[in-house]
């Protein structure tokens, strides 16, 4: 184990918040077409409110703390709050699109002692990354501060969140990484609009696609051992917790609402009202999250992939249930290993509800059989 | 032997968790934890004060170690830290080096 899952480990049974992650706006001078977010402001925190915030959360023994949004930069307090936040020894990492940073802000950065900057980027082409953030020059722009910040010497992260309209450009995007010198990480995860709108889930790529990065060995490593069935899980994979959101990590939004993770909108308090450290020991919210154990999953608990998948108890929560499946996890699964899960047995067979089909489906009863369709 | 002061850099991140400090370096990403003895000496590392004056007060006293080899430790874990540029150690004070950041 490495020092640092330790830490993450010991956090873990002192019920202690290591990471938050802090919004402090939700304004962006991007429109990417895949964004959950509603870009208006509907009243964020102050610049006193979120200095209080940064306070507490130090009290409460937070170590990691990533500032996002919307834009980060589109806060004039943004440096402020960072200042603030380094004097405070958090370690920082800023996510941000980069086309407000130019020299001057990349050598603040730096002098501030931020650790990270993770920048996205959807594509090494313009036409098709501005086409994804609706901000003609944003791509000329985004790499313009990518070279400022590695001038200085920051570490930055290119992050590549996939779609179907900048799949075919992932190899792309890595040459460009490594001709930038900066690390890259992908994310093929489109979650649904923050309102409930699920319509931007067409984005999501298809699963023969998912198929394809799984099994790219400059990505996964070890193709044969990353796609290998799961394993029989153990006592421990079942009274595991599923993630660290709720548990030793969680999510506050510009205004104010603390949630188990950016991508598991559950209202688990707000620190306008609350102390967050209030909220953290006492919500109800915040403790049923943690209560849960893979065996306590109905669906999930059945599942081969129940050790192994990347089961996001956000998703499942969006879709209805936070101890129900997540089905991109499952798509997931499926892909890196082409064993279905137990959801989409479960669906397969629910498919099939008239009299005759029930016939076809008790005829066939195999899984492989049952998924295939 | 001249006297080392030494004071935390500005260009890390630190925290209290469960008696040990975490500490990481904003230039490299090195992440340590610090046991007790160490944390002592960590927050004791204002710069004006002599690294033999922390080792006496703050290792000797309250844990209980004779001072030659808390000084042999203590010279080893300096010398550490500061190659990590987590520590830095002058052999006079450091003066400002460490008064806006707020350990916790």
């Amino acid at each position: 184990m490495s020092l640092l899952a330790e830490m993450n480990q010991k956090a873990l049974n002192l019920g202690l918040p290591i990471s938050v992650h802090l919004d402090i706006t939700y304004r962006c001078n991007e429109r990417c077409v895949h964004c959950y977010l509603d870009h208006d402001d509907h009243g964020e925190m102050t610049t006193a409110e979120i200095l209080d915030v940064l306070e507490q959360l130090a009290d409460a023994g937070v170590f990691f703390l990533s500032l996002s949004g919307g834009e980060v930069l589109m806060r004039r307090d943004f440096f402020e709050i960072v200042e603030r936040a380094r004097q405070l020894l958090f370690n920082v990492k800023v996510k941000t699109n980069g086309v407000m940073i130019r020299e001057k802000e990349a050598a603040r950065l730096r002098q501030l002692g931020v650790e990270q900057v993770q920048i996205s980027v959807y594509s090494h082409r313009p036409e098709v990354h501005d086409a994804i953030t609706k901000l003609p020059g944003s791509l000329k722009r985004t790499i313009r501060a990518i070279r400022f910040l590695k001038a200085q010497g920051l570490k930055v992260v290119l992050a590549n969140v996939l779609m179907v309209g900048n799949y075919s450009d992932q190899q792309g995007v890595i040459e460009l990484a490594k001709e930038l010198g900066v690390a890259y990480t992908l994310d093929p995860t489109i979650t649904p609009k923050m309102d409930g709108d699920r319509s931007i889930l067409a984005l999501r790529i298809p699963g023969s696609d998912l198929k394809q990065i799984f099994n790219n060995q400059e990505l996964v490593g070890d193709v044969e051992e990353f796609c290998a069935p799961p394993p029989a899980p153990g006592e421990d994979v079942m009274d595991g917790v599923p993630c660290s959101a709720g548990h030793t990590a969680c999510y506050i939004s510009p205004y104010g609402d603390v949630f188990p993770c950016v991508q598991f909108p559950l209202p688990s308090g707000n620190v306008r009202q609350q102390k967050f450290l209030d909220i953290w020991q006492h919500s109800t919210q915040l403790k049923e999250v943690r209560s849960i154990r893979a065996r306590d999953l109905p669906t999930c608990s059945t599942c081969a992939h129940v050790g192994t998948c990347t089961r996001c108890p956000g998703l499942a929560y969006m879709e209805g249930n936070m101890r129900g499946p997540s089905t991109a996890d499952c798509e997931k699964s499926y892909q890196r290993t082409g064993i279905p899960s137990a959801n989409m047995l479960r669906l397969a067979g629910e498919a099939y509800t008239g009299p005759l089909i029930q016939i076809q489906a008790l005829a066939n009863s195999s899984p492989d059989h049952a998924f295939s369709r | 032997m001249a006297e080392k002061y030494i004071a935390r850099s500005k260009a890390i991140a630190a925290r209290m968790l469960g008696g040990e400090i975490m500490v990481m370096s904003a230039m490299d990403s090195t992440f340590f934890t610090l046991n007790e003895v160490a944390s002592a000496i960590w927050q004791a590392a204002d710069g004006r004060t002599p690294l033999s004056e922390i080792v006496a007060s703050k290792v000797c006293q309250e844990f209980d170690v004779d001072r030659e080899r808390a000084q042999r430790g203590a010279d080893r874990f300096v010398d550490e830290l500061s190659q990590h540029g987590i520590l830095l150690v002058s052999d006079q004070p450091l003066v400002d080096s460490s008064q806006s950041m707020e350990s916790r």
